[in-house]
């Protein structure tokens, strides 16, 4: 039997992801799966017969990378893929982990730089998006200026001090001829290495669409898969040890909800491995209880039956507590809550507010994104 | 109501619709509604639903679910027969009334057994607003104050059929996703879903929805009397882009036909100056058709320098298959091809030869030579 050694490099860039690739023999009845850290060490997948070979990875971005390789017996192969280097270095990662479309133009659609303004998520990010979404008033917004740009897309970083001056981060809000969109950032973001993480928004000129990402490798593509739909590249990517991890150390409440979505979808499909994360959820729930996605997350465990040991909490009451907290960080967030409230028949006035807000949701955005027109 | 059905027992059901005729919108004749928004005839719609009716009742094949029933409605300017197994009957319109009771026929159908499973498939205009779709139907508009009462809820409809015994369901929507001031000034009412969500039920569905176009983007159909650009994508992988290895055979999975369809969309737009990108939502992996031997992948080879395309005759040959292109070969050259392992050459007027080994793999193989 042999080894192949895989390795993943991004041709001028030093940025890591965790992607999910797999190895196939060419007659495809044998199938192996691993995940490799791009720009990180080769990862072995052993036990392989001599043969031809093909070895792939899917990016979030819905990019390919593939090669066919021939394994004799003998030493380990060594096989490399590459990500071709990105036309704008500065488009680096959010190119790589949001899909490729975001950031074309799009004919007949003239563009226009907009005008990004980030405002202090006071009380919290969420209650801020909550009265932009409401037409409340809000805190005085600060420009954000393009750190760069071409004709089509431009990219801002999200200032994090800022972001830092309230107790979950800010929201950034971007206008583009008659609509606005608006995102929470949240803040801080703690790696798993303790350092705090950037976050870049790209608006793309022609469309206003507005992309998020987040410099963490181990959290960035599980966002980007789920935000594409590839869901079950989202659970391979996912590394349970680490979500482990950082949920002992209670350091980034924001990462443990989008871990606990994959692994929230890995239950809903029958597919769940362990029910540790259970408890998590109500954990999360318990000392975060600021964050509407705990509350939703745990409210969905328990209107499908898979609540944490000796949960007694209603579904209904943790649904009202997100709608009352306002909008949910994640995307995938807005849709169980709507999806919670249509299965309950709840009929009071926070299911007409979340109707309302899903249907203002850039449904391809992980971060909950909101478009909004301008009142006339 | 157009009904055929092909024996008894679990099995599939498929409720096929396209509407191009909307005598309340742009062209159609009648009496236009005021908010039509711009909104017009369809001419692929049609021919999108009879191509994938054509191709479940001729191509489909499931050992798991063989097809039982197809459901089929068309809404065109001229009258639409079909036949299938032998029959042929004229094609209902899709008026609400009649999407309704079909839609009511269909849940019937499927809810008999757990091991059925449901086909749905529409080609129309359709309205968004972030994470809600509304599917319209023939007579929408014309009753101006009540328009979407002649559009689908497609969001909470989709909900809905979890309550449906059948667990695995196929929903596929080949219609525009703009973002429709109607609908998110409509206080609420997103359309009629028909069905009536309820708790979550056990087992877990399997229930993937594709879309043609991306939320707030247009979906596009084609000039003449034929199947949109998704949909002729989706025909195309159903071929074998889409296809995956299921124990020793190949079948069409979900997972696969995604990543087939997003490179086919992007591939039929090329030159007609549109921009289209399909999407998925809750996608999972069911054996959704059996091919009949290997998969027909597409392969793009490109030629560079020193091959002149002008002079070169390319070639690609496996222990089963060889294809030849004469000069002048399009750069790239498109070519479906069984799966396997092929060599690729290009062979100039002089007789020198640049080659390339490469494994023909699904969903789509790229070849560069030299």
């Amino acid at each position: 039997m042999n080894q192949l050694l895989l390795s993943i490099q991004v041709e001028g860039g030093s940025r890591r992801w965790r992607v999910p690739a797999t190895v196939r023999a060419l007659d495809a009845d044998f199938v192996r799966e691993t995940v490799v850290t791009t720009g990180g060490a080769a990862v072995a997948v052993d036990a392989l017969d001599a043969g031809r070979y093909i070895v792939e990875a899917y990016l979030p971005s819905g990019e390919r990378l593939r090669r066919t390789v021939t394994i004799a017996d003998g030493p380990p192969t060594l096989v490399q893929l590459r990500v071709p280097r990105s036309p704008h270095e500065w488009l680096e990662s959010p190119a790589r982990m949001v899909a490729a479309n975001r950031f074309r133009p799009v004919p007949a659609m003239l563009a226009n730089a907009p005008a990004l303004t980030q405002l202090a998520g006071t009380p919290s990010p969420f209650a801020v998006m909550r009265d932009l979404l409401d037409g409340q008033p809000l805190p005085s917004p600060t420009a954000l200026a393009p750190t760069i740009a071409d004709g089509t897309n431009a990219r801002f970083d999200v200032d994090i001090h800022m972001s830092s001056s309230s107790a979950h981060g800010s929201v950034v809000v971007a206008h583009h001829w008659t609509a606005s969109r608006a995102v929470a950032v949240p803040s801080p973001w703690r790696t798993l290495d303790g350092q705090e993480a950037h976050f870049e928004i790209v608006a793309n000129l022609s469309t206003g669409a507005m992309s998020t990402t987040v410099q963490d490798e181990l959290f960035a593509p599980v966002l980007g898969y789920l935000a594409s739909g590839h869901v079950e590249l989202a659970m391979r990517a996912l590394d349970e040890q680490s979500l482990e991890l950082l949920q002992a150390k209670v350091m980034n409440p924001y990462a443990a909800a989008a871990g606990a979505y994959v692994l929230l979808q890995r239950a809903l499909s029958g597919a769940e491995r362990h029910t540790r994360w259970r408890d998590w959820v109500r954990n999360l729930s318990n000392w975060f209880p600021e964050l509407p996605d705990g509350h939703i997350l745990r409210g969905t465990l328990l209107l499908n039956n898979l609540a944490a040991h000796g949960d007694t909490g209603q579904p209904a009451g943790c649904f009202a507590r997100a709608a009352d907290l306002g909008v949910p960080l994640f995307s995938t967030g807005v849709r169980l809550l709507y999806d919670g409230m249509l299965s309950l028949g709840a009929k009071d006035a926070r299911v007409k507010w979340v109707r309302r807000l899903a249907a203002h949701l850039e449904t391809d955005e992980p971060f909950t994104t909101l478009r909004l027109e301008d009142r006339t | 109501m157009t009904l055929w059905t092909f024996g008894t027992g679990d099995g599939a059901h498929a409720l096929v619709v396209g509407v191009g005729r909307y005598p309340a919108l742009a062209g159609g004749g009648g009496l236009l509604y005021p908010s039509h928004g711009g909104m017009g005839q369809l001419s692929s719609p049609a021919p999108s639903a009879i191509a994938v009716a054509n191709w479940l009742t001729t191509k489909y094949q499931s050992t798991d679910a063989p097809l039982r029933s197809l459901e089929l409605l068309v809404s065109d300017g001229v009258a639409v027969e079909f036949e299938a197994a032998g029959t042929k009957q004229s094609v209902g319109s899709a008026t609400f009334a009649a999407f309704k009771q079909a839609v009511l026929a269909w849940f019937g159908r499927l809810d008999t057994s757990d091991q059925n499973r449901a086909i749905f498939f529409f080609c129309g205009h359709g309205v968004s607003a972030g994470y809600q779709s509304t599917l319209l139907l023939e007579d929408y508009g014309m009753i101006p104050a009540a328009a979407l009462a002649s559009a689908l809820d497609f969001t909470v409809f989709h909900r809905a059929m979890d309550q449906c015994r059948a667990r695995e369901q196929l929903f596929v929507v080949d219609a525009c996703r703009v973002a429709s001031p109607s609908l998110i000034n409509a206080g609420g009412y997103n359309g009629d879903p028909i069905l009536q969500p309820g708790l979550p039920t056990s087992p877990p569905r399997k229930s993937p929805v594709f879309f043609a176009a991306l939320p707030g983007t247009l979906a596009y159909g084609r000039d003449k009397a034929e199947p949109s650009l998704f949909t002729a994508a989706l025909l195309r992988a159903l071929r074998g882009a889409g296809a995956g290895k299921v124990g020793a055979s190949w079948a069409i999975l979900p997972s696969v036909l995604y990543r087939s369809l997003m490179r086919l969309l992007e591939d039929a737009i090329v030159g007609t100056g549109v921009a289209q990108a399909c999407t998925v939502n809750e996608l999972a992996d069911f054996a959704l058709h059996e091919l009949v031997g290997r998969p027909d992948v597409p392969v793009v080879v490109d030629c560079r320098s020193p091959i002149d395309v002008n002079g070169a005759f390319l070639r690609a040959s496996s222990a089963a298959t060889v294809r030849l292109h004469p000069p002048p070969v399009p750069n790239p050259w498109c070519v479906d091809l069984p799966f396997g392992q092929y060599r690729f050459s290009a062979t100039s007027p002089n007789g020198k030869t640049f080659d390339c080994d490469e494994i023909v793999f699904p969903p789509y193989t790229d070849v560069e030579l030299p």
